[in-house]
């Protein structure tokens, strides 16, 4: 059952909070699961009129701390209930929330909260509050910490805390001496206000704060009600962090709006198990994400039976062949539709199901490139995996593949509403409803992306003759070689990406002769393959220096050169020795890299690789989990590719 | 109302929903389906020989269940069930032919008289634990036999009794066909009931004085009382299995229930799985078809040109019986239900092996 129109058309100039409100006064709504979250192997439901009621004490929890309309507040919190709550809570008495990223350091958040001018923050745990207790000197604004999670918390006697319960409690209180207080608070706000900022990812410098109003999630929620088919009670997994723009988009703006439900893991380390539990109905997620689940699924079937091998190949080989024909829009032969329907029930589904993806109505990719093969992969077993485009400054995702013309290496077409232009120069350029209000404190860099109510993304791109956008890449990494090639990076290291041994890859080659890459191993697929051979290995970096692992993965390049342009290939390659960290600021807290900064940072291996070296001496530094400094010195081989 | 037939969606709000025997549609669908074709197909496409062997199989398989209850979930080896299998298959015999109580009754009372003999030769395992109890439920099998033979004013000894036709709501129970349905919906019901056994409070109770008695009794497990109670439910599944079976041969002697069916209760459980309800069944099945095969097999064999005078092949039939068993518990000491087991987790896994 999809939301009333009428009902919907009633809440459009409305802000979330306000929306969440008539949701817990509409009849057919209000005992409806709107959050679930799983505890002590059960799915705990939160009803929208208990979900109204939470947000309320909240709110007034806030008022009761001085808390004022106009003031921020900071959230160190993972996908929890509690995160919604604090949110619409603190959005509904006109208070802006910004997230920051749980696995962030100290230092960061003392940076951030001054930036941001928080005056409270609601941290997850015991970790959170201990790194703020560290920087609390620095962070003078801050008034009170609320903690979440109370495990381990009992013996902090320190009045600057305090735990969620009581906040609630103290929101219930003021709600029973003054009862009108919470809905005046509410409907002050209006939908042109910024409801909350978001931290951009950070690959150039510090993170810039993104200005968002209700206006912006209302706008982005209809957009994705007008083109999916989304019903009341339908089923979103939280699994993304809660400073990413997706689970935001989704947590204030979809699912409010359509009344689907928001479903919490119990942990990260039952993800998977509850992630099946709940077969989502729709997902965006990070390419990384299939990337993973597809090396996975490879590597479970490498282990399995004769059998079961020979269908899941002969099944992936009819579905790959009927999807290459639908995207060329040629007629699918009558014995391919009969066997791929025949491998529905045999494999595909079975498959699907075993990996929680059965119940997909969309599932989306979007953030980083993608392999179209990681999309051919999935949409030959039946899965409607597309590729989306979105932007934090855009409030998320606007451009997605229609149903029916899917191609896999295009980003698809805008949502209604949307218009997308390419500039003289080649930028992608975008104009909507939902495009955000500017960055936090920073004209210039406004004035910089703004212009005309034209966001510029930044990204390089072009429409192709059906009007779809291809995305290139990063407008400031295309780059060309020496004899003038052009050539994107993340074009190559995607495709490197691929393949189940391959964890990141990071490529070389501005204003050289060829190209050259960093590769790192997949520590779990290739510690089970050597493991398999009897290989012994003890660390990362020994088993990245194995002889039988550098054939493994020049086989793996080799076998992926021939799918690239000839500029493109490969020449040499180095197995890193190293995982890329965010800690050793290799990569953003998203997970992208750095390229830039780890050029610098490996400036002698890279250099090696075009001097012809066969083998080069290295000392590096590693920074353990503590803080503290190791050094490393190896031998590092370097591969001929080609 | 769409059903679930995988696992995937199928999330658990509250405990209640963690309840049911099966966890998705796709197993409440099949057996169904098992049902149907159970009741409305196989008594009309097989003949009146193969319905006689399916009777038999649910009939032991009701009195492995039993034995499973008490050996397999509880952990008390009885040798003493094919006694007890044959005192429910008198208790009805003799009201049936003395009393006149109709068909019903009879076999309930059979199970409920049962369970009363069981509750007093379960009462060594108050002081007697392992090997020593075996001993005292064998002395029980010996005890019964006696009186089988000897308490000729009630049991009429060796020459046996005859029953009356069984009539069940005015229907007459001739046919194999008749006795098939009266079989196995008691079957099926009494399976259902062996299941919920073993997952409610006391079926955890027997599971955990098999485990360890004593961890069990400082848990706070009355062991005494849960072990009565196994015995009791034990010897009710076998009375009630002897009753259905009296009734249905129509004639009884104290011959068929010696020590030796006792030993075939035993392996009915060992190669069905210990500790398994459809073990129990898969079981019964295995011996009773097996038993049937070589009797049939064995006659052939002695009517051949060949054998005649060579060597008396009749206990050939013991050897390969005790063969099965070995091998059995070579290869598969856990069972057919762990072979079951197996396979279905195949299915369930595909197209992964783990």
């Amino acid at each position: 059952m999809r939301m009333d129109n009428a009902y919907v058309a009633k809440l459009k100039d409305l802000t979330v909070p306000q929306i969440l409100s008539k949701h817990a006064d509409a009849e057919s709504l209000k005992d409806r699961v709107a959050i679930r979250k799983k505890s002590l192997g059960l799915w705990e439901t939160v009803t929208w009129q208990e979900y109204f009621r939470f947000v309320k004490h909240v709110g007034l929890g806030l008022i009761s701390l001085g808390i004022k309309r106009g003031d921020h507040i900071a959230m160190i919190i993972d996908n929890h209930p509690e995160w919604l709550f604090s949110e619409l809570g603190a959005q509904a008495i006109g208070v802006v929330t910004l997230n920051l990223f749980t696995s962030s350091v100290a230092k960061d958040f003392s940076v951030l909260l001054n930036r941001f001018e928080a005056k409270l923050v609601i941290a997850q745990d015991e970790e959170q509050v201990d790194k703020l207790l560290e920087i609390r000197e620095e962070i003078k604004n801050v008034i009170k910490v609320i903690y979440v999670d109370p495990t381990g918390m009992c013996f902090y006697n320190d009045a600057w805390l305090m735990s969620f319960k009581e906040l609630l409690n103290s929101g219930k209180a003021l709600d029973e001496s003054e009862p009108d207080l919470f809905e005046r608070e509410l409907w002050k706000g209006k939908n042109k206000d910024i409801n909350l900022m978001l931290m951009t990812s950070g690959t150039t410098g510090i993170p810039k704060f993104v200005m968002l109003t209700h206006a912006n999630f209302v706008e982005m929620a209809l957009k994705w009600m007008e083109t999916n088919n989304i019903e009341i009670g339908d089923n979103w997994i939280s699994i993304t962090p809660t400073a990413w723009i997706v689970d935001q988009m989704w947590g204030v703006g979809v699912s409010v709006l359509s009344g689907m439900a928001m479903n919490c893991v119990e942990t990260q380390a039952t993800l998977s198990e509850n992630f099946r539990e709940i077969g989502p109905s729709i997902i965006i997620t990070s390419s990384s994400f299939w990337e993973d689940l597809a090396s996975i699924i490879r590597v479970k079937i490498d282990d399995s039976g004769f059998i079961k091998r020979k269908a899941y190949e002969l099944g992936l080989k009819i579905g790959s062949r009927v999807v290459s024909r639908e995207s060329k829009k040629e007629s699918v032969p009558f014995y391919l539709r009969f066997l791929k329907f025949l491998f529905k029930y045999i494999l595909y589904r079975p498959l699907l199901d075993r990996v929680g993806c059965l119940h997909f109505k969309s599932a989306n990719t979007g953030g980083h490139p993608i392999s179209p093969d990681v999309i051919i992969f999935f949409r030959s077993m039946g899965l409607n995996l597309k590729h989306c485009y979105g932007l934090s400054e855009t409030c998320g995702i606007f451009q997605v593949q229609p149903d029916g013309e899917v191609k896999p290496e295009t980003v698809g077409k805008p949502l209604p509403r949307t218009e997308v232009k390419i500039t003289e120069d080649g930028q992608v350029i975008v104009r909507s409803p939902s495009v955000f209000v500017g960055y936090y404190k920073n004209e210039e860099e406004t004035k910089r992306v703004l212009n005309d109510g034209w966001l510029y993304t930044g990204d390089a791109g072009h429409i192709d003759d059906d009007g779809h956008l291809i995305i290139i890449g990063r407008k400031e990494e295309i780059t060309r070689l020496k004899e003038g090639e052009a050539f994107s990076p993340d074009y190559i290291e995607t495709r490197l990406k691929f393949s189940p041994y391959i964890k990141e890859a990071v490529v070389f080659g501005e204003e050289r002769e060829y190209v050259t890459g960093f590769i790192c191993i997949d520590f779990g697929n290739v510690g089970s393959w050597a493991e398999a051979r009897m290989i012994p290995y003890t660390t990362y970096t020994d088993l990245s220096q194995q002889p039988p692992v550098e054939e493994l993965i020049l086989s793996e390049l080799r076998r992926i050169n021939n799918e690239l342009p000839k500029p493109m290939r490969l020449k040499k390659a180095i197995l890193l020795y190293k995982m890329l960290d965010p800690d050793d600021e290799e990569l953003t807290r998203t997970g992208k890299v750095r390229r830039k900064f780890i050029f610098q940072k490996y400036q002698d291996l890279v250099e090696a690789m075009y001097e012809g070296k066969k083998e080069i001496q290295v000392t590096g530094n590693v920074q353990y989990r503590d803080g503290h400094i190791g050094k490393i010195t190896t031998n590092i081989r370097i591969l001929d590719v080609e | 109302m769409r059903l679930r037939l995988r696992p995937c969606g199928n999330y658990k709000e509250s405990y209640k929903e963690e309840l049911p025997i099966f966890e998705t549609d796709f197993g409440r669908i099949s057996s169904l389906i098992g049902l149907i074709l159970l009741f409305f197909v196989i008594p009309f496409v097989f003949g009146s020989y193969n319905l006689y062997v399916l009777n038999h199989v649910a009939i032991y398989a009701i009195a492995a269940v039993g034995l499973n209850i008490l050996t397999g979930f509880t952990g008390q080896l009885s040798l003493g069930h094919g006694a007890f299998f044959g005192v429910g298959a008198y208790t009805a015999s003799i009201l049936m032919t003395r009393l006149h109580v109709p068909f019903l009754p009879s076999i309930f009372a059979g199970g409920v008289s049962t369970a009363l003999v069981g509750l007093v030769f379960g009462i060594p395992s108050s002081r007697l634990k392992h090997l020593y109890l075996t001993i005292s439920t064998l002395a029980g099998q010996l005890i019964l036999e006696y009186i089988f033979i000897n308490w000729e004013s009630l049991t009429c000894g060796a020459s046996g009794i005859i029953l009356p036709k069984s009539t069940i709501f005015g229907f007459d129970l001739q046919t194999d066909r008749s006795f098939f349905y009266v079989i196995f919906i008691f079957f099926v019901i009494f399976l259902w009931i062996a299941k919920n056994i073993v997952r409610t409070k006391y079926g955890r109770a027997f599971i955990a004085i098999r485990d360890n008695d004593q961890a069990a009794e400082g848990m706070g497990i009355p062991i005494f009382r849960y072990k009565l109670i196994s015995f009791a439910i034990s010897s009710f599944y076998a009375g009630f299995a002897g009753a259905l079976w009296a009734t249905y041969v129509a004639s009884i002697s104290p011959e068929p229930f010696t020590f030796g069916l006792s030993i075939e209760f035993i392996a009915m459980i060992i190669i069905g799985g210990l500790g398994s309800i459809t073990g129990s069944v898969f079981g019964a099945t295995f011996i009773t078809l097996l038993n049937e095969a070589l009797s049939q097999g064995i006659g052939y064999l002695m009517n051949l040109k060949a054998f005649t005078g060579m060597v008396t092949i009749a206990p050939f039939r013991e050897f390969i019986f005790g063969l099965v068993i070995v091998l059995f518990l070579i290869f598969e000491p856990k069972g057919l239900a762990e072979v079951w087991r197996i396979v279905k987790s195949s299915f369930k896994l595909w197209p992964f092996s783990y």
